[in-house]
């Protein structure tokens, strides 16, 4: 009987609930944007750089062409069609800096014309990736 | 400046040889111009394992940025000659876009 008595009497610790919030509810979250930059070929380079400079934390390239028509190539003083395509993925506040600076390269040089969009993103796997694209934590 | 939301990007996916025709069609419904990219596809197991050879088909994709106002009749126009009914079997789609730069906006 005392056994029982001293097992009723042991107090029952209440489980601790985590008050803070889940990280992708926290208010301060930024939004992501997958920002797509188009150029002629060998310009990616100064893109790259141009993007660094802009809390871009990763870049990622691939080759295409133009679809310009002969006679609009000659109009436009254009030997060939290929492109560079450079993709990164940037918060909201970093791509309007970009855009900022993207708009002043396009006008600098004919060389430099291009264009440029972001798509925005809705879902990303892990809060790790989004500290590194948002450059909380460096990667 | 471009408003938000005021161009799409058009995604298309068809058979190697076939963007020109994509374009064409895209031209004629009022886009200015696109990007080609060189893709291959990956649906044929069905083959490859009757057959026992492996087979990649190429692939271009397409990227072309148009005003929200044109998009649905560049759309139309495409799938008309490059749909998935046709030789190309065009695989098509749109995305919003935001913060558009480069293009000479009326």
């Amino acid at each position: 009987m005392e056994n029982k008595k001293k097992v009723n009497k042991k107090k029952t610790t209440p489980k601790k609930v985590n008050k803070e919030p889940r990280f992708e509810d926290r208010p301060d979250i930024k939004k992501l944007l997958l920002y797509t930059i188009i150029v002629p070929r060998g310009q990616s380079e100064n893109v790259a750089r141009l993007l660094k400079a802009n809390k871009s934390s990763a870049q990622f390239f691939q080759i295409g062409e133009g679809t310009a028509s002969s006679r609009i190539r000659e109009i436009l003083d254009i030997e060939d069609t290929d492109k560079d395509i450079i993709y990164t993925v940037v918060s909201e506040e970093a791509a309007k800096e970009i855009k900022k600076e993207l708009d002043v390269f396009f006008l600098t040089s004919k060389k430099n014309r291009g264009i440029a969009y972001t798509i925005p993103l809705t879902t990303l796997m892990g809060v790790k990736m989004y500290k590194f694209f948002t450059q909380t934590v460096r990667g | 400046m471009a408003d938000k939301n005021s161009h799409e990007l058009i995604v298309v996916i068809v058979n190697d040889g076939h963007s020109d025709q994509v374009m064409d069609a895209a031209k004629e419904a009022g886009a200015r111009g696109g990007t080609i990219l060189h893709a291959r596809g990956s649906g044929t197991k069905d083959i490859e394992k009757k057959y026992n050879v492996v087979i990649t088909p190429r692939k271009e994709m397409l990227y072309i940025l148009v005003n929200t106002k044109i998009r649905d009749a560049v759309i139309t126009a495409i799938n008309n000659k490059c749909g998935l009914e046709t030789p190309g079997q065009g695989i098509l789609f749109s995305l919003p876009v935001n913060n558009v730069s480069g293009l000479k906006l009326e």
